[in-house]
């Protein structure tokens, strides 16, 4: 090996092995993958909203069709749900307790009249423990309403806030990079 | 050498340096590890006595939680020692989608360990990118699954839904944005100089003492051996499957880290192939309703092949709604403990979360 | 216990070559020559043979040198119906890709077998586990010490007759999930 030709090969060794990490800096150009929570919407790949409708948050249980055969009950591996009496109902109705619940799913898949279901809704903030044991309705909505964050309560810094804001919803950087 | 002073000192359980919930007595001489001695139980929840009480589906929700990064394994490994003892015919469908669903936590779990082997080196950047990519993997997991992390997707007979209409496209489109970011990570991490001086020649093991201890999968492979379950004992979709089972000759950690890393790009190649073959039908078989299921008495050992190595379920039916026993295997029992233990002696305390890491230890199938 | 270093292990043959014998070839052998043991072909991949514990460990001597070298597991079972526990070890083949579970079963009273970690160096874990988590004694095996249950002073919990339920509640404060008292009013909890 000549030692020109050494030279060469020393060069391309520098050149891969510091020149080469600093290719990194063009990731300073990208967005975080990070995101402020309640202020801006969490996207997957295509950009398109998270969770999906499959996500498996809070449950809502239509009184109108369930049965209180109390199955939702028995599956349960983590024992969160039980079967309460409720004023001026005949039937027992299913209870979570949230402080249990692993959100499976099982109490969903075994419900002979399709009336359980989780929902892709997973917010929920008190104070109160005892807010997190309740009885499941249909009107998931307006039990959110009382239980939604209060933005006050989380820590983020302002400028973050404003600019999270302000810009599109779609926050990946993967937009408009892909090859094809 | 007696006249040195030898120091005892704990390292973790609550170390950034540790690779998880467990603790290591250190013996060490200067700056050299002389004894080594492994303390786990933190993560102990008895889930071999609790599914001795569940039911044979209650126990899919508590089974993945044994393995954090990969979870899957252990919902498949579990269903699949159930279908051997029931003679359960899976559709192939069903095991078109186990095996993706493998491969994208294989995949998931092997960028996690990178990133935590750059952490060990002091390269901060390397788990921010790649646990980047494993969220994008997270959110595919999501909506397919509905969870996050643990997934409770697999059920005996098969899994419990089929793919959303557009999850295929999504899957594709992540799988080539992680091909496209792959090159920078490998010059980041491998082109650098100093993970070169720190990963080459780190803790080096032949291939007989390493099947002499129990070692198994990436590790295994990463000393010339060349084992892999999916092609040896092929379950799920595998054997109609398109990959290459990676080997390395070194031994030392440097080959540990790269088997992992060329791992990753065969799994891509694996979900890619099996996207393409993806036969109609059904997807999970009839069986009786989770309550109403009951197992023959019978027993069977199944294993898989995790990204850490071999995970076994071995399972015990007397017949009726509970399992009588359930034993799991986890390929850290024997590379966190014994193997672990041999390999720090005399080597420096700088090094022990790197090969902590570069055996990628996982804590909780120890203790379970 | 001297500990051999990875230096020491290095000197030892580089050259692994993975055993070919397949589980017919192993169980036709076991049952030739051994015609009291009972022996099981699961599938073409499987086998299972029974052995006394006395003898296990000449049984899983031969199954090593016929490459049967990985030691997957060791598992424990309490079959308190037969008043017996089960031990199963789990030997893999890299050559021919076979598995045999070598079952041997033990009194549930004192139950004690020699070690097998002098053959199977991963059992050395194992057996250390299934002290703690079954009883069972293991002699001659170094690392009988505390594993993961720290200060337990009880019987040995993985045991079918343990019961759970009275150790918890005798030994910690346990917080039983109250009945409701008053009817559920779901949306009178926040006080915000
Ligand atoms: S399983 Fe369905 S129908 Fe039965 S009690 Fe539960 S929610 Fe009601
Ligand atoms: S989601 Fe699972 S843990 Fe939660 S209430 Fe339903 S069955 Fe129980």
């Amino acid at each position: 090996m000549s030692p020109g030709h050494r030279q060469v090969i020393m060069m391309t060794d520098f050149v891969k092995k510091t020149i080469r990490p600093f290719r990194a800096l063009r990731f300073l150009a990208r967005k975080p993958h990070t995101i402020i929570s309640p202020h801006e919407q969490h996207n997957d790949i295509e950009g398109e909203p998270l969770p999906t409708e499959r996500y498996r948050g809070i449950h809502i249980n239509d009184w109108e069709t369930c049965i209180s055969c109390g199955l939702c009950a028995r599956i349960c591996p983590c024992d969160a749900i039980e079967m309460v009496e409720v004023e001026g109902e005949q039937k027992k109705r299913p209870e979570v307790s949230y402080g249990r619940c692993c959100f499976c799913g099982f109490c969903e898949d075994v419900c002979p009249r399709d009336s359980m279901h989780l929902t892709s809704n997973y917010v929920m903030i008190d104070k109160n423990s005892e807010t997190f044991t309740f009885l499941p309705e249909n009107d998931l909505e307006e039990f959110q309403k009382e239980y939604i964050v209060e933005t006050s309560q989380l820590r983020y810094n302002d400028k973050d806030v404003k600019k999270a804001e302000k810009g599109p919803s779609a926050k990946k950087g993967v937009k408009g990079k892909k090859k094809k | 050498m007696d006249d040195f002073r030898s120091t005892e000192i704990i390292f973790g359980p609550q170390h950034p340096g540790i690779h998880g919930n467990f603790a290591m007595r250190l013996e060490l001489e200067g700056d050299m590890v002389r004894r080594a001695r492994v303390v786990p139980g933190y993560l102990h929840r008895a889930f071999e006595k609790l599914m001795e009480r569940r039911t044979w589906h209650q126990n899919i929700a508590l089974v993945p939680r044994i393995c954090v990064p990969d979870p899957d394994v252990n919902e498949v490994a579990y269903s699949m020692a159930i279908e051997e003892i029931m003679g359960l015919e899976v559709p192939r469908r069903g095991d078109y989608i186990r095996t993706i669903v493998l491969e994208l936590s294989r995949l998931a779990s092997h960028l996690m360990g990178l990133g935590g082997l750059g952490g060990a080196i002091g390269l901060y950047t390397l788990p921010m990118w790649t646990n980047g990519e494993r969220d994008y993997i997270l959110d595919l997991f999501e909506a397919l699954t509905g969870g996050r992390v643990y997934h409770m997707y697999t059920w005996p007979g098969g899994v419990r839904w089929d793919m959303p209409e557009n999850w295929p496209r999504k899957v594709l489109k992540v799988l080539d944005h992680i091909e496209a970011q792959l090159p920078s990570y490998y010059s980041l991490f491998f082109e650098s100089k100093v993970t070169d001086a720190r990963l080459k020649g780190l803790a080096p093991i032949t291939t007989s003492w390493a099947v002499e201890h129990g070692v198994t999968g990436p590790n295994l492979r990463a000393t010339g051996l060349e084992v892999d379950l999916r092609r040896d004992d092929p379950y799920a979709a595998y054997e109609d499957l398109d990959f290459d089972v990676i080997t390395l000759k070194q031994g030392d950690g440097m080959a540990r880290a790269l088997v992992r890393w060329y791992e990753v790009g065969q799994s891509i190649r694996i979900i890619r192939d099996a996207m393409e073959k993806m036969p109609g039908g059904p997807v999970i078989a009839k069986t009786p309703p989770p309550l109403a299921f009951t197992v023959p008495p019978g027993d069977h050992y199944a294993h898989v092949e995790s990204s850490k190595g071999e995970y076994g379920y071995y399972v015990i039916s007397k017949g009726g709604k509970y399992p009588y026993r359930v034993h799991v295997r986890g390929p850290s029992f024997t590379h966190g403990i014994d193997v672990l233990e041999k390999m720090l002696i005399n080597q420096e305390l700088a090094d022990v979360a790197l090969i902590t890491g570069g055996l990628d230890v996982c804590p909780p199938d120890i203790d379970r | 216990m001297k500990e051999d270093t990875l230096s020491d292990v290095d000197k030892k043959s580089e050259n692994y070559v993975p055993g070919q014998t397949t589980v017919q070839e192993v169980l036709g052998y076991v049952s030739a020559h051994l015609p009291d043991l009972e022996v099981k072909l699961l599938s073409s991949r499987r086998g299972e043979i029974l052995v006394d514990h006395s003898i296990k460990g000449e049984v899983l001597t031969r199954l090593k040198e016929e490459g049967f070298d990985h030691f997957a597991a060791l598992s424990c079972i309490d079959l308190i119906d037969d008043d017996r526990i089960q031990l199963v070890y789990h030997v893999w083949s890299y050559g021919s890709k076979g598995h045999i579970l070598v079952k041997t079963e033990l009194p549930r009273k004192d139950p004690s077998t020699d070690t097998v970690y002098r053959i199977y160096r991963p059992a050395i874990t194992y057996e250390r586990e299934i002290k703690e988590m079954f009883g069972v004694d293991f002699p001659g095996n170094p690392r009988l010490t505390q594993f993961i249950l720290e200060d337990w002073e009880g019987p040995p919990p993985m045991l079918k007759d343990f019961d759970t339920e009275a150790y918890a509640v005798d030994h910690f404060n346990m917080v039983r999930r109250d009945p409701p008292s008053k009817p559920p009013q779901p949306k009178k909890g926040g006080e915000s």
